[in-house]
């Protein structure tokens, strides 16, 4: 069940943007996708690294979400996660088998061209969000001439600094609905992030 | 850790569905994940998930009467499940929630003959009446042996809540 959540929510975290280890404790952002919301919050830092929040759900309060992650990161590597799903208590994933769900791809050498794969990046320009209008530069992804995904980047947002995912071909778009610097920890607030024994989930 | 716990309880003349769509509007305006369950003729149950805390608001609903019976129900999902039969059986509730060693329920029997039945099944259990007290015309409290604590309150003239209490040993 965990595995085919993680795989059902790893299409909200582009590829193109790494998890943010370096945002500052308290940055947040919610997004908007097909009318449902998923939030990502950096919490806490530790010795480890950055605690980072995922939520899932329908309302955008995100005030009971229907899944919900804790993971503790240090540049692409993951080395707790906790999970919270729908109403189940939270459980934190063993760390033995932290592998399996994040696996870390060994390093590869550049991808092979495709001439008819094309980035464009375009200038920075007004782009309307639910939070307000911010200034973005969309960079698109075009197979000969047909655009298949479109970026909006924004440094005036946090963590991701994404303003905007879209895939025209499917009319599926993904933006951000609001965002700050005030997030506090929230999800499993009964598993201690401090790493000792005690912290394990039985 | 905390209970099962009815609530409250009330008839109203609005249809089942009715009483389901209002309850499913308010609790998915104010953020709560809903579900919706039953044929929403004769029964159903809209409950309202806090994921963060672990526990559940429903509404349980039965035609009863020619009324729509509401019983308005939080529970704790994380609570340990119950082990063991504690409490003595009961028949044909329209509703009861159970935990441990409480128990709150809604029958289909007029107060007294709701009172006679559980008296019935607390005796059958071992317990032994110790006193009976009418707080006021719809309500009497049955206290039993063993610190066991029996409260029912009419409803209406065919319907009776309950309330037991079985003391920690």
């Amino acid at each position: 069940v965990i595995a085919a959540l993680l795989l059902a929510v790893a299409p909200v975290l582009p590829p193109e943007l790494p998890l943010p280890s370096h945002a500052k404790v308290g940055e947040w952002v919610t997004y908007r996708l097909e009318g449902r919301y998923w939030r990502i919050a950096a919490v806490a830092h530790d010795a480890e690294g950055l605690w980072l929040e995922l939520e899932f759900g329908d309302h955008p309060a995100l005030k009971a979400p229907m899944a919900a992650f804790k993971l503790l990161v240090s540049g692409d590597r993951v080395s707790r996660a906790i999970l919270a799903l729908g109403a189940d208590a939270p459980r934190e994933i063993p760390p033995a088998d932290l592998q399996r769900f994040f696996p870390r791809d060994p390093p590869r050498g550049p991808p092979p061209v495709d001439p008819s794969i094309a980035v464009k990046t375009g200038r920075l320009q007004p782009l309307l969000t639910s939070h307000g209008t911010v200034t973005a530069r969309p960079v698109e992804v075009r197979l000969r001439t047909t655009v298949i995904k479109r970026l909006w980047l924004c440094d005036a947002i946090p963590l991701l600094g994404l303003a905007k995912l879209e895939l025209p071909a499917l009319g599926y778009a993904m933006e951000a609905y609001d965002w700050g610097s005030d997030a506090q920890p929230r999800v499993a607030s009964r598993i201690p992030m401090e790493h000792n024994e005690t912290s394990r989930i039985p | 850790m905390m209970l099962a716990l009815l609530l409250s309880y009330f008839t109203t003349a609005d249809s089942l569905k009715a009483v389901a769509a209002r309850y499913r509007h308010e609790w998915r305006e104010q953020g709560w994940p809903v579900t919706v369950e039953g044929d929403l003729v004769n029964e159903g149950v809209v409950s309202a998930f806090h994921t963060r805390e672990g526990t559940v608001d429903a509404v349980v609903l039965r035609r009863h009467a020619g009324k729509t019976l509401v019983f308005v129900v939080h529970d704790d999902l994380w609570a340990e499940p119950q082990k063991e039969e504690l409490l003595p059986p009961l028949e044909n509730p329209l509703v009861a929630v159970e935990r441990e060693r409480h128990r709150t329920a809604v029958v289909p029997l007029p107060l007294a003959a709701a009172r006679d039945a559980r008296l019935r099944a607390w005796t059958a259990a071992g317990f032994t009446l110790a006193r009976e007290t009418r707080t006021d015309p719809k309500t009497r409290v049955l206290e039993l042996s063993k610190g066991a604590l029996v409260t029912l309150i009419a409803v209406d003239d065919q319907t009776t809540a309950v309330d037991e209490l079985e003391s920690p040993p």
